[in-house]
């Protein structure tokens, strides 16, 4: 953290430093190879998802029926076309941005929620924790899937519509999470001395308690994004979530079961990509935990 | 202003528990005047640290309260301050140091923001200025390049520079009243000496007042000019500080400094008192530490003693009753 004020009596032993905690960080990747294939997959799936259109081979949405159901290796669609001759490659490369969008604003919108909730509940306590975590003990009794095709049974399909549902079944976690970790914290002996400082109750809680609740949620955040990302694939194949013609992994699916026995490529790629991204992801956020921990930052 | 800066005066508070309310603290009297160190002895559970957390204003809100008494500092009753009005003598006029000094330093923050926040709080400072007075009390306090230093994180320094950067945390804003709760017990003894040494200087240059809060009758001698002895959550003796380990009147005391390691007595086992200190709900009548007492007599297991006064000695204790005393003379 660079606080700006301050002048450094050696500016060069400073950029060593840094040079070195970047370093650092490289070497304990490198040294976790589950850690290495995780970070590899989302490198792969955030250029996929930002450079989609320009890598894809065919234009994703363009319908040949004369060219429809071609297994793979054929004609140079190298995964095959589905049910109206769109060739698959290029739907799943494009669909990953669907992921990846449903992904991260599922995660920022249900960690944000859950961590106003989980401190409130985790600092101020009394009855406004009880009240809280009931509602959560309630919505956690509740299967995950069934909770989101409710609420976005409710609000309607569409890209936005999901993230909402998603994050609204989704903020539990992170509520009961931070809620636990405030608790401990507020009883460690660095707030008691801040509040023994004169620091108002407010500012104890955004400044010194806030910060240090930071990585859980990007661990729990990183965990949770493999979650989502599978969800939104689970409830666009029930129909609820992302709608035709645009391509996403979920409906790419769910166009393809009709043609399962004969076709299989139609639905074995977009689910294989679904495998990998939620692989990379929770393999990265493994590694996140394991770097991250301060148990075992030390070390 | 009067001399005494703080005075506490038959304090009495309860906690909460599970189990229905217990008193830790029963009326419990001392005064402190400016520029004194007054040392609060006693064993764990004898209400050392509550009564320290009761001044500073840090008791749990919820599960505790004042139920009887009052405590003055500067002549104003600041058990019935509101929160706002505390938070402006914490840091400010009083300031306390933790036991701990591994724990006591919110990790996240350099050594530079830690310090800064009793001044943000309490003191209208340019941010230059803050530095400057940082870096100021950094040295003081006898940190070696206190200029990188408060770059670096708490994990970074060792136990006594944590304890350093704690006690200089405290003095920022030059407080009157500076609690102690054990600085050094978490500290190797090299460290300790240095750490006592240090404050003895800081408080005779700014004339603080020292409430020191241990249970370690080696630091009390060095440091203290008077001394508060605590068992059970009230107060046993208190005396001066050559009279006490001259003197000792109350047979706890007494225990307490047999109980020492001393030069001569290197290969016999250590004194030491029998049992342990009662909890909270276990008090009934009679003397608190009759149980343990090797003089107790029939009065001490029926009726609470009263405090009784020779001169400035206090202790509570029936063998003091002049009434006995002359019955066995």
């Amino acid at each position: 953290m660079e606080t700006g004020t301050v002048t450094t009596a050696n500016p060069l032993n400073v950029k060593a430093k840094k040079e070195s905690k970047s370093k650092e960080i490289a070497r304990k990747l490198l040294r976790s190879w589950t850690g290495v294939i995780g970070f590899s997959l989302i490198i792969l799936l955030l250029i996929l998802s930002i450079f989609g259109e320009v890598i894809a081979p065919f234009d994703p949405m363009d319908a040949q029926l004369r060219d429809r159901l071609l297994p793979p290796l054929t004609d140079g669609h190298l995964l095959g076309t589905d049910q109206l001759g769109r060739d698959i490659l290029s739907r799943v490369i494009v669909g990953a941005r669907v992921s990846v969008v449903i992904g991260l604003s599922t995660v920022l919108l249900a960690g944000l929620i859950g961590t106003i909730v989980g401190v409130i509940a985790g600092y101020y306590r009394g009855w406004i924790d009880i009240v809280l975590m009931r509602i959560v003990d309630v919505q956690l009794s509740f299967p995950f899937i069934l909770l989101v095709l409710v609420i976005s049974a409710v609000l309607g399909a569409g890209l936005t519509n999901i993230v909402i549902s998603l994050a609204l079944a989704g903020w539990v976690i992170f509520a009961r999470v931070i809620r636990s970790e405030v608790l401990a914290l507020r009883e460690k002996e660095f707030i008691t001395a801040a509040i023994a400082t004169g620091v108002p109750k407010l500012q104890i809680l955004v400044r010194h308690i806030l910060p240090n609740i930071f990585t859980p949620i990007i661990i729990l955040g990183s965990l949770q994004i493999g979650t989502y990302i599978i969800a939104e694939a689970s409830v666009s194949f029930l129909g609820f979530g992302v709608q035709p013609p645009t391509a996403a992994w979920g409906n790419m699916l769910d166009e393809g079961k009709d043609y399962i026995f004969n076709s299989w490529w139609l639905i074995t790629f977009p689910g294989i990509a679904i495998i990998l991204t939620a692989l990379g992801v929770n393999l990265f956020g493994d590694w996140l935990r394991d770097t991250l921990d301060p148990e075992l930052k030390g070390e | 202003m009067s001399d005494i800066l703080l005075e506490i005066k038959d304090l009495g508070i309860q906690f909460n528990t599970g189990k229905g309310p217990i008193q830790p603290i029963r009326g419990v009297s001392f005064s402190l005047k400016s520029g004194e160190t007054l040392g609060v002895v006693g064993e764990s559970g004898s209400g050392k640290s509550v009564t320290s957390l009761a001044v500073m204003g840090l008791l749990p809100e919820k599960k505790s309260k004042i139920v009887s008494g009052s405590i003055h500092f500067n002549d104003e009753d600041i058990t019935k301050l509101s929160e706002k009005q505390y938070r402006k003598l914490r840091g400010n006029e009083m300031s306390m140091i933790f036991q701990e000094p591994m724990t006591s330093l919110n990790p996240v923050f350099t050594i530079g923001e830690l310090l800064s926040e009793p001044l943000k709080q309490h003191k209208k400072m340019s941010k230059k200025e803050r530095k400057e007075a940082i870096i100021n009390v950094l040295k003081q306090v006898g940190i070696p390049r206190a200029e990188q230093i408060i770059n670096e994180y708490p994990h970074q320094l060792s136990g006594g520079m944590r304890q350093r950067v704690m006690i200089s945390l405290a003095l920022l804003c030059e407080p009157k009243l500076l609690i102690c709760d054990e600085p050094t017990t978490a500290l190797d003894v090299t460290i300790q000496a240095q750490i006592l040494e240090l404050m003895k200087e800081i408080k005779a240059e700014k004339n603080m007042s020292l409430l020191f809060i241990t249970h370690d009758l080696g630091v009390v001698a060095e440091m203290c000019d008077r001394v508060v002895v605590m068992y059970a959550g009230e107060i046993v003796e208190v005396a001066e500080i050559n009279e006490l380990f001259d003197q000792p009147l109350h047979p706890y005391t007494q225990g307490l400094i047999h109980s020492r390691p001393t030069n001569n007595s290197r290969k016999s086992a250590l004194y030491s008192i029998k049992g342990q200190v009662p909890r909270p709900e276990e008090i009934g009548i009679g003397c608190t530490f009759a149980n343990r007492c090797p003089h107790a007599f029939e009065k001490c297991l029926k009726e609470t003693p009263p405090i009784f006064e020779k001169g400035d000695h206090l202790s509570k204790c029936w063998l003091q009753d002049s009434k006995r005393q002359a019955v066995m003379k």
